[in-house]
């Protein structure tokens, strides 16, 4: 699956229509941040429930980078980029974390209820797709996030780019 | 975000009624309203939820530790009036039943 999906983005048409932001690291700037989600994802035609997975799992990870990577540090900054197709939507975050280890990112049992650890989780069970890249000299961290959309529900881009998953 | 606090004395009851998105930039302002509200014992503290249009995993962590707060003071919460998306979040992390939400 992984594979496959790692196929159609790099299989995204080269007219993808694409969104960069570079964002200031504040948590102010997460109800910005689903804004642009929200309007994405309806230029799309998407079902709600896709919407609503989309920007929550955008939020969690815009959020560990301004908790966990920048400390809250509102000098800081990072860069967004959504990618879209009629068949796939991308999220990549590109940010400084020296010393992150993706390997490290617990595994949470639902099981045992704690006040944290739910943002990863999320992310995980609602994507369909997850990947972290760091670079350990520069301590660049790319995370690129995939869903996989529903063909019927897109209105937008060619259907000869569609690619069925299933 | 806008927090208000409603008290009925007669049934130990404090309703507070929430309008906005609880994200990692607002869950500090509620958690700081209800902890401060933490008087009596054996009151109920109802969150109604009717205009909380976002809630994410700050949200939730926020409301697990105001729960067992509440639970060290012989207090109890109920959280109300929650739309689909919100309420998703919870079945997604099985809080469901934690916050015993029909």
């Amino acid at each position: 699956m992984r594979q496959k999906i790692e196929k159609i983005v790099e299989e995204m048409p080269a007219n993808a229509t694409c969104i960069k932001m570079h964002l200031r690291s504040s948590s102010g700037t997460l109800a910005l941040i689903r804004r642009v989600i929200v309007a994405c994802v309806q230029h799309l035609g998407l079902t709600s429930t896709t919407l609503e997975g989309v920007k929550l799992a955008t939020t969690e990870a815009c959020t560990n980078i301004i908790k966990h990577a920048y400390k809250f540090d509102e000098t800081k900054s990072f860069d967004m980029e959504l990618k879209s197709s009629c068949n796939v939507f991308v999220i990549e975050l590109l940010y400084s974390d020296p010393g992150f280890e993706p390997c490290n990112i617990p595994i949470r049992n639902l099981k045992e209820v704690r006040e944290g650890g739910y943002g990863v989780f999320l992310m995980q069970n609602i994507m369909d797709y997850v990947n972290y890249v760091t670079d350990t000299k520069t301590g660049e961290v790319r995370l690129q996030m995939v869903k996989i959309l529903d063909s019927e529900k897109c209105s937008g881009g060619s259907s000869e780019n569609r690619t069925n998953i299933k | 975000m806008k927090i208000e606090r409603i008290l009925n004395e007669n049934e130990n009851k404090i309703t507070f009624l929430i309008e906005g998105e609880l994200d990692v930039h607002n869950v500090k302002a509620l958690k700081s309203e209800i902890v401060d509200s933490i008087e009596s014992e054996g009151r109920i503290y109802i969150l109604d939820m009717k205009k909380v249009a976002y809630l994410d995993s700050s949200g939730l962590g926020m409301l697990v530790y105001i729960k067992k707060e509440l639970y060290r003071n012989n207090s109890e919460l109920r959280i109300i009036n929650l739309n689909n998306a919100v309420m998703n979040v919870f079945k997604l992390t099985k809080l469901d039943d934690y916050f015993k939400l029909s």
